[in-house]
């Protein structure tokens, strides 16, 4: 029996966000999830909450994006353990050269199938990120086959 | 006991020669030997071996010494002496001249039986009619009787006279030739054999090399090394060789002088020794330093040289004139100057007359100037008895009195006909000069070799309206435009300093205040040593040229920044369509992602409640999406073949192939498809737009293939010149060739330039998925490469692409 776990969710997209919970509800009834609408209300969030196990980011957020949320969380001396996976449409080289330097556990591209998603957010929840580093370049991306 | 027979007695006296002959014609008697028949056994056999000896042998027998000899030792008694008499004599008697010597010798050797041996002793005897020095080397031994008592003194002898005097000839020759040679007042030295090791060398060879005693006994070349490469090695060789003397004058050696290398001159010998077979085996050589008589003739030469030249070259002639009486007396040169033989004597009235008429005023002038001044000087002409003109010059001091009166001008006087005639060649080309630079319209100008202006032809006086050359010198420099001062002194400085040409382009003002633009050039005017003794200039007017050229430089300009604002308007604008190729393929793929995933969601979940044909539309309804995707993603890719996205590296086209071979590895596996290739270049190219371009090309080529037959993709790659590349704008050089051939279903001949068109297609979408870019995107990136792309289909038989891409090293 896994433990409970908790896990956080930024996206400004409702139909990601549904998406989301469905596939999650799918693997494990247990984890708890919560979900902001975007980067400020994560932040807010977090002030108070107890800290979740992982967060998912999304990159492309009104009022406050993914990679501010992410200097920010890596800069708070409370915040900064906690792992972060990118979860975004955006597949531009760069922006992932940017958040893996920032310190990102991992990239996901969303994928275009509720399996594959469900796959990816399996993995993610069983992962052991007591003491986990972040991986190499080549294993941070999680390409979801189409 | 033995007894002897008579016959045997004379026995052992036969033979032997002309002595046996003799003892056996003595009569024996007479001695106190007695007749040889009474004599022992013991002398008898020592006679019989002296007499048959070839050596010289000598016996003294018995108390008195009785004396035998052979026929070897004979010839050392002479004619004359003691032969034959000394047979059968008293040693004592025989040789009263040397007794004393051998004397007490004999009687050591009767007494104690002692031997002696002596060597080249000078044992002196009286033979050929006088005493001579006799060298003997013998030996004295006992010969002892039948009772053992010495009996008799036997000696072996040889006479060494003649070696001994050879020796000491030899010895007296060496001894006095050393002490010839080290006593001799100029320096000699002996070289023996091939090496010319310096056996002798006396104090003055010694110094004449340069050289200490430690030379001795050395090879010539190891013990003055500074001779290698001079001529003496040879000559001695030479000497050595042939046995000529050699004797050199006055020549230049390079010897060592106080710690350095100098040029001696020496005066020498060299002479071949001969040994006694007359063969050479030394060389004598003699010399002697003449450097300073050398030195001191030519300075001698020299003195005369100058002296001569003095005279000549001046041809002054002196005079002292006395000004009471106005009598004259001069040097014979004088006579010379006017035109006279140097035995003539002028008179001061002579002198007058001779004056060219129209100069005579000027003598008279300096000659009261020098009345008053006391310096006396002019140049005029005087006209020689053969009626030619020639210039002299004067000058004289005038010596006066206690009080101020003039007593007497000394002076000299002389032709300078030449000098005035070469002034007058300068002066006449000077104004050949000056006629020519006024005539011309641009400026001409000359410094000093300070680089002060003193010269300016005509036209700088017009320009600048400033008539004074003095003030024209001075104001010169305002007349340059003030912006072009600096630059200008900064280059005129540098010119003088390197001593290189001057030439700068500046503003002189013109008189009525207008600026013109010339081009000023400068150059050094040197002596036959080198050294600049002035410079001349030229100022050229190219006011209309520059300004020509600057309108010009100036449209270049404007035109080259309008150039740079159209690039950068093209590079933003290209920047925006990259933008736009971004939004446009990421926003657009956002919407149709989540139609995808809702159909498969409604596919998945709802399935069991639709009905065949809903599931039916939502599949079409998927597939449509899929395609969509897929043209925005070739979209993508071919605004990026577009983009200046191009970074170029050197690629091995074989790595590409294989990477692009594992991407398509399920539907080659899918197809059993073959894919051959020969060994590909390694390019300077865009290395993702290579691999993009043969996965298309692989791509295409496993689409269409004959579903009957398993695909075959043949590529091959080769190198070809212009004429093989059927493309109007090849060049002129080698290209790789890259054939990716399939034997796929073709396509008509017609279609080989349409295909490459963006959206063009050849087959229904359901035939043959695709959006009809791949091929556009292969043409891009082959036009990125500067390269070419052409097909060519048959129908059911397959296609043919080929890629040229230039071949650059």
């Amino acid at each position: 029996m896994k433990p409970e776990k908790t896990i956080f969710l930024a996206d400004d997209d409702a139909d990601d966000r549904l998406l989301f919970e469905e596939a999650l509800r799918e693997i494990s009834g247990g984890t708890q999830l919560t979900m902001a609408n975007d980067g400020e209300q994560l932040m807010t969030i977090l002030e108070n909450a107890l800290l979740p196990d992982v967060i998912f980011l999304d990159l492309n957020m009104p009022r406050k994006n993914g990679m501010e949320c992410l200097q920010e969380l890596k800069q708070s001396p409370k915040l900064k353990h906690i792992p972060i996976v990118i979860f975004s449409t955006s597949t531009q080289p760069e922006m992932i050269d940017k958040v893996y330097e920032g310190g990102a556990h991992y990239y996901i591209s969303k994928p275009r199938n509720f399996g594959v998603l469900k796959n990816i957010i399996d993995q993610i929840l069983s992962t052991n990120w007591r003491s986990f580093p972040q991986p190499s370049k080549e294993k941070f991306i999680i390409q979801s086959r189409q | 006991m033995i007894i002897e027979s008579p016959h045997s007695t004379e026995q052992f006296l036969s033979g032997g020669g002309e002595l046996g002959e003799c003892i056996r014609s003595t009569d024996w008697s007479l001695t106190p030997l007695g007749p040889p028949s009474g004599w022992p056994q013991s002398l008898r056999t020592t006679l019989s071996i002296i007499l048959s000896s070839p050596f010289p042998m000598f016996l003294w027998w018995g108390p008195d010494l009785i004396q035998f000899y052979n026929d070897a030792y004979r010839p050392s008694l002479g004619t004359n002496g003691k032969h034959p008499h000394a047979v059968g004599q008293r040693g004592v008697e025989c040789w009263p001249e040397i007794w004393t010597t051998i004397g007490p010798l004999i009687e050591r050797v009767m007494k104690n039986g002692e031997s002696f041996y002596f060597e080249d002793q000078l044992i002196p005897i009286y033979r050929n009619g006088g005493l001579e020095d006799v060298y003997w080397t013998f030996s004295y031994s006992p010969v002892r009787g039948e009772s053992g008592t010495v009996e008799g003194v036997l000696v072996v002898c040889n006479e060494t006279t003649g070696k001994v005097q050879n020796l000491e000839h030899a010895e007296e020759t060496s001894r006095q030739l050393r002490s010839l040679i080290a006593e001799a007042p100029i320096s000699t030295a002996v070289f023996s054999g091939p090496q010319f090791i310096i056996e002798l060398a006396n104090d003055e060879s010694l110094k004449l090399w340069g050289k200490d005693r430690r030379v001795m006994g050395k090879p010539v070349l190891d013990a003055i090394p500074e001779l290698k490469g001079q001529p003496f090695l040879d000559l001695m060789i030479d000497v050595y060789n042939t046995g000529k003397t050699f004797e050199g004058r006055e020549s230049v050696a390079r010897l060592e002088r106080d710690g350095s290398i100098r040029d001696v001159y020496v005066n020498f010998i060299f002479k071949a020794l001969r040994d006694a077979d007359d063969k050479i085996n030394a060389i004598l050589a003699m010399g002697y330093d003449v450097t300073e008589q050398v030195a001191a003739r030519q300075q001698l030469a020299d003195a005369a040289e100058r002296l001569t030249l003095a005279t000549e070259g001046t041809k002054m002639a002196t005079w002292d004139l006395d000004l009471k009486t106005f009598d004259i007396i001069h040097s014979p040169r004088l006579a010379r100057v006017f035109g006279h033989p140097e035995s003539t004597r002028l008179s001061f009235p002579d002198m007058r007359q001779a004056v060219y008429p129209r100069d005579l005023r000027v003598i008279e002038k300096a000659f009261d100037v020098a009345l008053k001044k006391g310096t006396y000087y002019y140049e005029a002409r005087v006209v020689h008895p053969d009626q030619s003109v020639h210039w002299i010059q004067t000058r004289g001091k005038v010596f006066y009195s206690d009080n101020h009166i003039p007593l007497r001008m000394l002076g000299t006087m002389m032709d300078i006909t030449e000098r005035k005639r070469a002034e007058r060649v300068i002066e006449e080309s000077e104004k050949k000069f000056r006629t020519l630079a006024d005539s011309m319209p641009q400026f001409i100008w000359t410094t000093d070799r300070a680089g002060k202006l003193n010269y300016f032809s005509r036209s700088v006086y017009q320009y600048t309206g400033i008539m004074d050359p003095k003030q024209l010198a001075e104001c010169w420099w305002k007349t340059i435009h003030p912006e072009d001062r600096k630059g200008t002194l900064k280059a005129w400085q540098e010119s003088q300093t390197t001593g290189t040409d001057f030439l700068f382009e500046h503003r002189f003002r013109h008189h009525e205040g207008t600026y013109r633009w010339q081009l000023s050039r400068a150059v050094p005017q040197r002596d036959v040593t080198g050294k600049i003794e002035m410079w001349v200039g030229t100022s050229t007017d190219i006011h209309d040229r520059k300004l020509f050229t600057d309108e010009l430089e100036n449209k270049v300009l404007q035109r080259t920044n309008e150039l740079n604002l159209l690039n950068q308007n093209l590079l933003k604008s290209n920047d925006e369509l990259a933008q736009f190729a971004y939004v446009a393929s990421h926003d657009l793929q956002e919407p149709l992602r989540k139609i995808q995933t809702f159909a498969g969601r409604i596919l998945d979940v709802e399935s069991k409640n639709l009905s065949e044909r809903g599931r039916d539309y939502f599949q079409r309804m998927q597939s449509a999406s899929v395609r969509m995707q897929q043209l925005i993603m070739d979209l993508l890719s071919f605004s990026r073949a577009n983009t200046n996205e191009k970074y170029f590296e050197v690629t091995d086209l074989n790595v590409i192939l294989q990477l692009v071979k594992e991407q398509l590895k399920d539907t080659i596996d899918q197809k059993q498809a073959v894919i051959l290739s020969s060994t590909l270049p390694v390019l300077n190219i865009i290395s993702f737009q290579f691999e993009q371009l043969f996965t298309n090309l692989i791509a295409n080529a496993l689409k269409f293939s004959k579903t009957d037959v398993p695909p075959l993709i043949a590529i091959h790659a080769d190198k070809v010149g212009r004429d093989h590349v059927h493309h109007k704008d090849a060049e002129d050089i080698l290209y790789h060739r890259i054939m990716i051939t399939d034997n796929g279903i073709g396509f008509e001949p017609q279609f080989n330039e349409r295909i490459f068109q963006v959206f063009q297609r050849l087959h229904g979408k359901d035939e043959y998925p695709g959006t009809g870019i791949g091929l556009a995107i292969c043409k891009k990136i082959i036009e990125n490469h500067q390269g070419f792309i052409e097909a060519s289909g048959q129908l059911n038989k397959g296609a043919v692409f080929t890629v040229y891409v230039p071949a650059r090293n």
